[in-house]
């Protein structure tokens, strides 16, 4: 369980991050959605323990993380937005590169059916400049969770990827929160996090205004419409859910 | 540090020519370069024609001497051609070794054996007429010996080799020069030539520089998200910047000592004068590498301290070649004290 205490982040004298409290179970699968500039992103890297709150307090499993940092980074797997990958590489040596850096002992099997599930085989051999965005997305999900990890992070995993790659990553997303893995990912597509999600976090005006399963997101739609009506953004995300 | 090194082999793999021309170019400049310089000094040599009207084993012996001179560039002509060469100005003077001159030496005779042709614009021939003149005095001098042994009921051959042998390799009697200078008063050790340190002090220049590219590496993988997802894998970024300075170090020191060592072991330069080079070389290359890759963390590896670094490359080397007096610690100013 990780739970965030009275969280806040700033970058120089900006605040990106209000204070805020939120928890998320084990085993949950978090849709996170939210206009661009309100944070989301910056909540996913605190709780990937690569950056640090301003004040407050991140916990993991009831132990702050500066204390319990390198069990957080061994069961943790991000994917980030980026393409975070090695470009002149093929894929076969972007995957035994990343394999050789992995502190925690990769599990050959989960690796194996990741690959056979995201269809990686067939490209094997290509150097990742040369791929379509579809497949770079594939390959950049299955680095960030090459070390089966217990938690997975993703930031707009299928963000510009076609219809048949976004089929793949979600089979394979919905396939590893079913074996009990929490899923936290950001994305624009509501199809997606319906498909996915069993609780819903919105990010609105640098903190999370709403957290709740998709039952909760519906009655409290139309007072969140009320609230929000002059921001035309958070307005046209409430109205497509 | 290995699977880092394994990462940029892969990537560098891919555009084998490029890099390995990158790595290695000081030395293939070196090699290739070397023997066009060499030329070019051959070139500059004193270009003199000889007319020889004695054609004797003397007149030989002159002709071969002169030969192993650098400095001189002779040319075997009859006495018209010569003239002529030397009024065109293609030959800077001509030196006629006169019919009878081997008999006139024998008797010890040194006058009037060689003729000197120059012209009003003729500049570097003096060096010429100075090396035939040696020649010719050193064989008088052993056939002297040689006519005085004999007439004491001596052997001549004898007399007149056992003279020679004084002047190889070299003369007995040397003048013996030792440079001064106000700041050294000491005799001074053997130095490197002022055209090899300046290429030395290129080497360096281009061997930081290349290195300080190699840094884009590390603000590539940091812009692009690979360092945050390497700070997870391995829970730490320790490793991946130990690695990264040392393959920094690799490049830049890498190169400059393969090009310096190509440049020492094409000219021949004396053991002792590389060893004390390249080991200062080295050390001031480390220490630069090091406060380069200081500054570069320092700064925050914004994408400004690259060229900022290329610039202060620039600035050690121009300052400290044009000698304007704004040296100070300049890496290529430390590297020149080591002369």
């Amino acid at each position: 369980m990780i739970e965030f205490d009275q969280v806040s982040k700033k970058y120089r004298r900006k605040e990106v991050l209000e204070p805020f409290s939120l928890t998320i179970r084990e085993g949950s699968a978090v849709g996170i959605v939210g206009p661009n500039g309100a944070g989301k992103s910056t909540f996913l890297k605190l709780v990937a323990s690569l950056d640090r709150p301003t004040s407050g307090k991140v916990l993991f499993d009831g132990k702050p993380y500066e204390k319990v940092v390198r069990q957080v980074r061994s069961e943790i797997g991000y994917v980030p937005q980026d393409i975070a990958l090695y470009e002149d590489l093929t894929v076969k040596e972007q995957i035994a590169f990343w394999r050789r850096l992995e502190k925690n002992k990769v599990d050959e099997d989960f690796l194996e059916k990741m690959v056979g599930m995201l269809r990686l085989d067939e490209v094997y051999d290509q150097r990742i400049d040369r791929l379509s965005g579809g497949w770079k997305r594939k390959v950049n999900l299955c680095i960030g969770l090459m070390r089966n990890p217990k938690i997975c992070l993703l930031d707009e995993p299928t963000a510009g990827v076609d219809l048949a790659a976004k089929e793949d990553i979600l089979a394979w997303l919905k396939q590893l929160h079913k074996e009990g893995r929490t899923l936290v990912y950001i994305s624009h597509d509501w199809y997606e996090l319906k498909a996915l999600s069993d609780e819903f976090l919105l990010f609105a005006e640098k903190k999370p205004i709403f957290q709740g399963s998709q039952g909760e997101w519906l009655e409290k739609r139309e007072e969140l419409l009320g609230r929000y009506e002059d921001d035309r953004e958070l307005r046209r995300i409430l109205e497509f859910s | 540090m290995l699977t880092y090194l394994f990462l940029h082999l892969n990537k560098w793999k891919k555009r084998p020519f490029l890099y390995v021309l990158l790595f290695t170019f000081p030395l293939l400049a070196t090699v290739i370069l070397y023997p066009l310089l060499k030329n070019t000094a051959d070139e500059t040599a004193v270009p003199v024609a000889i007319v020889d009207q004695d054609d004797s084993g003397y007149s030989e012996t002159i002709l071969e001497r002169i030969g192993n001179s650098e400095r001189i560039r002779f040319t075997v002509m009859d006495e018209s051609e010569a003239e002529e060469a030397v009024r065109k100005g293609s030959m800077e003077a001509a030196f006629v070794l006169e019919d009878g001159l081997e008999s006139a030496l024998n008797e010890g005779d040194v006058d009037d054996v060689i003729t000197w042709i120059r012209a009003d614009e003729s500049l570097f021939d003096v060096y010429a007429k100075e090396a035939v003149g040696a020649e010719v005095m050193r064989l008088a001098m052993s056939a002297r010996a040689g006519l005085r042994v004999e007439q004491e009921g001596g052997s001549f051959e004898e007399a007149f080799d056992y003279s020679e042998q004084y002047w190889e390799p070299e003369p007995l009697f040397q003048m013996s020069f030792s440079e001064r200078s106000p700041e050294n008063q000491a005799v001074e050790a053997p130095k490197l030539e002022s055209w090899q340190v300046l290429i030395m002090q290129v080497f360096f220049l281009y061997g930081w520089v290349l290195a300080i590219f190699f840094l884009r590496a590390v603000q590539d993988d940091e812009r692009e998200g690979r360092l945050q997802r390497i700070e997870l894998v391995q829970q730490t970024k320790v490793n991946y910047f130990i690695s990264h300075f040392l393959l920094f170090g690799i490049v830049g020191a890498g190169s400059f000592l393969l090009g310096t060592s190509g440049l020492f072991y094409i000219t021949g330069t004396e053991r002792e004068l590389v060893l004390a080079w390249l080991g200062r070389g080295v050390v001031v290359m480390a220490v630069t590498l090091f406060v380069t890759w200081c500054l570069f963390m320092g700064a925050g590896r914004k994408r400004w301290v690259v060229p900022v670094l290329v610039l202060v490359a620039l600035a050690s080397f121009m300052l400290t070649v044009s000698d304007t007096g704004f040296t100070g610690l300049w890496p290529h100013c430390l590297l020149e004290k080591g002369g």
